[in-house]
């Protein structure tokens, strides 16, 4: 049995707002593996994104251990934070956020180039990948020029272009129509089982939910089931 | 004997060209001025194109939006202009106080930069702002 | 990430040329002094041993004695050349034309030792002869003589021979009061014009063997001629003294072009900041972006710190083109002013542009790049966080430090530059307070204007709306048109002063050394002419020895420009006058002026020349005048206003003070301001016959 890619021992997360401290995160367990999907659900306010965001590595808890690739990554700097979410970690968002001045190619490739990849590997794989997503004739565009479903697949190209451990999607189907939110779905989805990736989406779309089949729903920041 | 007339007459001459050259360079400051405003328009290009897209949204005519545009920069240009006069006067009496010479202000002059300092943003500022004034209407409210 | 910085730059590039136009013109105006300059040095050097028209030259106002006959004999070892030139102001007249003043020079025929005297038709002084002169061209563009025609100097009669175009120790584009005529030295006896006691310099010039090292062996010389001739009237020059002092001269002069350029500077770098922030916050979503996507804040900051750097050595790349034109352009015209420059590309010009401007774009966005990639991510979306402090400081010290080492490259001197750069903080202070007050009363115009039409009212608001962008605008353009006005300003206020119609009681027209014999008809003649008061005043030629009892010429190699330049002045030739009150354009400052008929020697110091001689009230002044030692104790410090165009002097003396009457060569001469009758102007050229 391998080690979880990510797993979450009692989180606490706090904030300070005056003299008043709240606590978002109250004790959250979870751990997804190779593989695996999840649906992190819940109403708004629930701390669905402070979760995402220390599921990431781009907030630290409170309390409680995150352990990455088995490791304790409580004491991990920001600096080894990022070369973890460089190397193991795919992200998508609800607002696809591209690089409005660079080409879908050059979005999608992005990763790949952080990692130290010579661009014209890093294009050709990204290509490669934009094809499998249907884009293979928009590569040149820049994302003003794409449609919001053509944005997400960019979005979702990026994020398995590394071959990444893990995807972390942030309501990736929030900003679009039903038929172009189960497209996007559908392509995501397609990749996990392709890749084998763990696939780690916070939503509060029951359908979605239900796609990704294993659901923690989050309420007052707890893990309710 | 040493013809005074003559004389100043050569040195007004050589100081005019002396003058005319650096004035040429204050000329270009207010090159600098001009650069700075259109790339400034330009740069809030977004912002304005929302700002206009509202506006049309709401009822405006296209004249009426540029008409703001062009109300905006020539205040901008006024401000500019009395602020400039202001400083020219404080300034300049320092100037001459340093050089030894008489404070004497050309008042046409400053009558023609307050007014070209009026209508330099106003050209520069509408031609740099066009395109926020084109943009589509649905495209920058999206935007938002 | 490199590429991605390329990308990123490539595919915003208006934002870029922006950034980038910001900085061109002030660093573009930067390297045109600095090229210019190092031209003018270079031409300078260049000509640094035609400068004296030899090596070593000493000079004098009074003819030479056997102890300086001596002293040269000793100095003309085999392979050394010496000539000899005599100077002098007279006037000059052709038949159907009106007397003129020239400054006529009476040379032997090696002259020039050094440099090349330029003369059409070709030959130089081998055109001089017995009978014979050469006219500079401004007698033949200003009095129409040619070569052949007759001309009369004193008691004789010459015939212009040829023009001279370039004469090597006329100056470096010296400012001449008369142009030049030369004559051979065996013609001066028969002029009668050196018997009347003139201002006349006589030089004796020295040229090294060519074997000798240039500047060891004039150094030696001039040290031994000063040690063999002590004597304060005689000036000993060696070509490497007038260097520093042109290169310093020239330095100063281009001050208000390097202001300016730094003005521009500012200008551009305050809309560069402005266009930095708004770019920098627009970017800071995709900055989120890549450290979701696994890049550090330390990368992102790299990255954009890149981008800004490369926007600011964009800029310096534009200047460094734009300067280098417009020097070019620039030292194409100068030999139009009697200058020839040979602008070459300056590479530490270059390279100080481009690091002024990497400077100025890193120092004015480095706090914002920081606080932007160090933010949190997910806080992508939300407002920024305020500067980092320490860097914020860094920034600014950067920037100005940049900007002050390109204020000290241009003008020479610390003092200068900091000087220099407080007074553009202070015009930038004083614009930018103007500014702020503008947009507040547009801001309440706004809010209380309902009489004014909705789109005026709603583009006074949006101005109001957008403060930091609409306060640099306001800045750029009120500080662009403030310096317009201000050079405007200056300009009329210079040719005010300069108008001799204008000025209250000006005179238009002075008598020069007008000898003891001649002033009754001096005064009588002015006295025919003048619409108002004419004044004489007593002069006389005189050399300062000593300061406080310590002599002024032996001192040891000067430390920087203000050091050489009060050297110079105390070393300097000066006009002395007496008198028993100050004129109506001096106003005393500083110690008392002494009582008429007081018995003390007392000496008055105009302001200017105290402060830049570096005396102060008490120091006592012991001049050498005409061989006579006169010692005052400076009781008085004067304002002169020099425009007034009276007969104004450095240094007054008391009456105590003046010469024993008086014997030829000696006597003081006078010098006269009368007021001629505004439409008498061209009779002012009939009043030169009698002065000579």
């Amino acid at each position: 049995m391998s080690a979880p890619v990510l797993e979450l021992r009692g989180v606490v997360k706090e904030f300070a707002s005056g003299s008043e401290v709240l606590r978002v995160l109250d004790g959250v367990d979870l751990s997804i593996k190779a593989g695996e999907t999840l649906a992190v659900a819940g109403p708004s306010g629930s701390g669905k994104s402070t979760l995402l965001g220390i599921m990431a590595g781009l907030e630290r808890p409170t309390s409680g251990s995150v352990l990455r690739d088995g490791r304790d990554a409580a004491r991990w700097s920001e600096d080894e934070a990022a070369l973890w979410r460089r190397r193991r970690l795919g992200f998508v968002f609800q607002t696809f956020r591209l690089v409005p001045t660079l080409s879908a190619l050059e979005n999608a490739s992005l990763p790949l180039e952080l990692l130290g990849a010579r661009p014209a590997d890093a294009e050709e794989q990204a290509a490669a990948l934009l094809g499998t997503l249907g884009l293979g004739g928009r590569l040149s565009h820049r994302p003003a020029q794409l449609s919001g479903g053509e944005q997400q697949r960019v979005a979702i190209a990026r994020a398995y272009v590394h071959k990444p451990a893990l995807i972390l999607a942030d309501e990736p189907t929030g900003s679009l129509d039903r038929a172009t939110a189960e497209r996007v779905l559908a392509a995501l989805l397609e990749l996990n089982a392709r890749a084998g990736t763990a696939l780690a989406v916070v939503t509060h779309d029951p359908a979605v939910a239900e796609a990704l089949g294993r659901t923690a729903r989050l309420e007052r920041g707890r893990v309710a089931a | 004997m040493i013809d005074a007339a003559a004389l100043l007459t050569r040195a007004r001459e050589t100081l005019n060209l002396l003058l005319a050259a650096i004035g040429a360079l204050a000329g270009f400051c207010v090159v600098v001025g001009a650069v700075v405003t259109a790339g400034l328009v330009a740069l809030g290009r977004d912002e304005r194109a929302a700002d206009a897209a509202l506006e049309r949204a709401l009822g405006w005519t296209a004249a009426e939006t540029a008409r703001a545009d062009a109300a905006e920069l020539a205040a901008l240009g006024a401000l500019a202009g009395a602020s400039a006069a202001a400083a020219a006067v404080g300034l300049g009496w320092a100037v001459a106080r340093r050089l030894a010479v008489p404070f004497a202000a050309d008042w046409r002059e400053v009558l023609a930069l307050f007014v070209a300092a009026a209508v330099l943003p106003v050209a520069v500022g509408l031609v740099a702002g066009a395109p926020a004034r084109r943009a589509a209407v649905m495209d920058a409210l999206r935007r938002e | 990430m490199r590429r991605l910085a390329w990308r990123l730059a490539w595919r915003q590039w208006p934002r870029f040329l922006f950034f980038a136009a910001c900085l061109s013109l002030g660093t573009g105006f930067l390297v045109a002094v600095a090229h210019l300059l190092s031209a003018t040095d270079r031409a300078v050097a260049a000509r640094a041993r035609d400068l004296l028209a030899g090596d070593v030259q000493v000079s004098s106002g009074r003819p030479f004695g056997a102890r300086e006959e001596a002293a040269f004999s000793s100095a003309l070892v085999p392979g050394r050349a010496a000539t000899r030139a005599t100077s002098f102001a007279s006037m000059l007249s052709s038949a159907g034309r009106a007397p003129f003043l020239v400054s006529v020079k009476a040379v032997a025929p090696a002259y020039p030792l050094r440099g090349a005297l330029v003369t059409e038709p070709k030959g130089g002084t081998a055109l001089l002869g017995p009978g014979m002169a050469l006219a500079e061209r401004a007698i033949a563009l200003q009095h129409g003589i040619k070569p052949g025609d007759k001309v009369r100097l004193g008691a004789i009669e010459l015939t212009v021979a040829g023009l001279i175009d370039k004469e090597p120790d006329r100056g470096f584009a010296a400012f001449a009061f008369a142009p030049r005529l030369m004559i051979a030295a065996e013609d001066l006896p028969r002029t009668k014009l050196l018997g009347l006691g003139a201002r006349t310099r006589f030089t004796w010039t020295l040229r090294l063997a060519d074997a000798e090292d240039p500047a060891a062996a004039s150094a030696a010389l001039k040290k031994s001629l000063e040690a063999a001739l002590p004597e304060p009237h005689l000036s000993i020059e060696s070509w490497a003294d007038s260097e520093p002092t042109i290169r310093d001269g020239l330095r100063r002069s281009a001050l208000f072009f390097t202001v300016l350029s730094l003005a521009a500077l500012l200008l551009g770098g305050a809309g560069l900041r402005a266009g930095l922030t708004l770019f920098l916050d627009a970017q800071a979503e995709t900055m989120g972006l890549l450290r979701c996507l696994g890049a550090s804040a330390a990368e992102v900051e790299r990255l954009y710190s890149a981008l800004c750097v490369g926007a600011g050595l964009l800029g310096g790349l534009g200047g460094s083109l734009l300067g280098w034109g417009v020097a070019a352009l620039a030292g194409s015209q100068a030999p139009r002013f009697g200058v020839e420059l040979l602008v070459r590309p300056d590479a530490a010009a270059f390279l100080e542009a481009l690091g002024l401007s990497a400077a100025l774009a890193w120092g004015l966005s480095a706090a914002r790049v920081r606080a932007l990639a160090a933010r949190a991510p997910l806080d992508a979306l939300r407002s920024a966080p305020p500067a980092p402090r320490g860097l914020l400081i860094a920034g600014w010290a950067a920037a100005a430090a940049a900007v002050l080492l390109a204020a000290w490259r241009r003008s020479g001197s610390a003092e200068d530059a900091l000087k220099l750069s407080l007074a553009l903080a202070g015009g930038a202070l004083v614009v930018e307070l103007l500014s702020r007050a503008a947009l507040l009363g547009a801001e309440k115009l706004a809010s209380r204007s309902a009489s004014l039409s909705l789109p005026v009212r709603h583009g006074l608001r949006r101005l109001v709306r957008r403060p930091a962008s609409s306060r640099v605008m306001l800045f750029t353009l009120a500080g662009g048109f403030a310096l317009l006005a201000v050079v405007g300003t200056a300009r009329e206020g210079l040719s005010r002063s300069l108008a001799p119609s204008r000025a209250d009681n000006a005179p238009d027209l002075f008598l020069v050394d007008v000898q003891s014999a001649q002033l009754e008809r001096a005064r009588a003649l002015a006295g025919r002419r003048s619409r108002g008061e004419t004044v004489f005043a007593p002069l006389v030629r005189a050399r300062l020895t000593l300061i406080d009892g310590r002599p002024v010429r032996r001192e040891g190699a000067p430390r920087g420009a203000d050091e050489r330049e009060r050297g110079r002045l105390r070393a300097r030739e000066y006009n002395l006058t007496y008198a028993d009150a100050p004129n109506p354009s001096e106003t005393i400052v500083a110690g008392k002026f002494w009582a008429p008929g007081a018995g003390r020697a007392e000496a008055s110091v105009e302001k200017g020349f105290l402060e830049r001689a570096g005396l102060k009230l008490g120091s006592r002044l012991t001049f050498d005048v005409q061989g006579r030692e006169v010692e005052a104790a400076v009781t008085s410090v004067r304002e002169v206003e020099w425009a007034a165009m009276r007969p104004n002097f450095f240094v007054t003396l008391s009456p105590t003070c003046s010469p024993p009457r008086r014997r030829p060569g000696s006597a003081p001469s006078a010098r006269a301001a009368p007021r001629t009758p505004p439409p008498c102007a061209p009779t002012s050229r009939a009043l030169c016959p009698t002065s000579r």
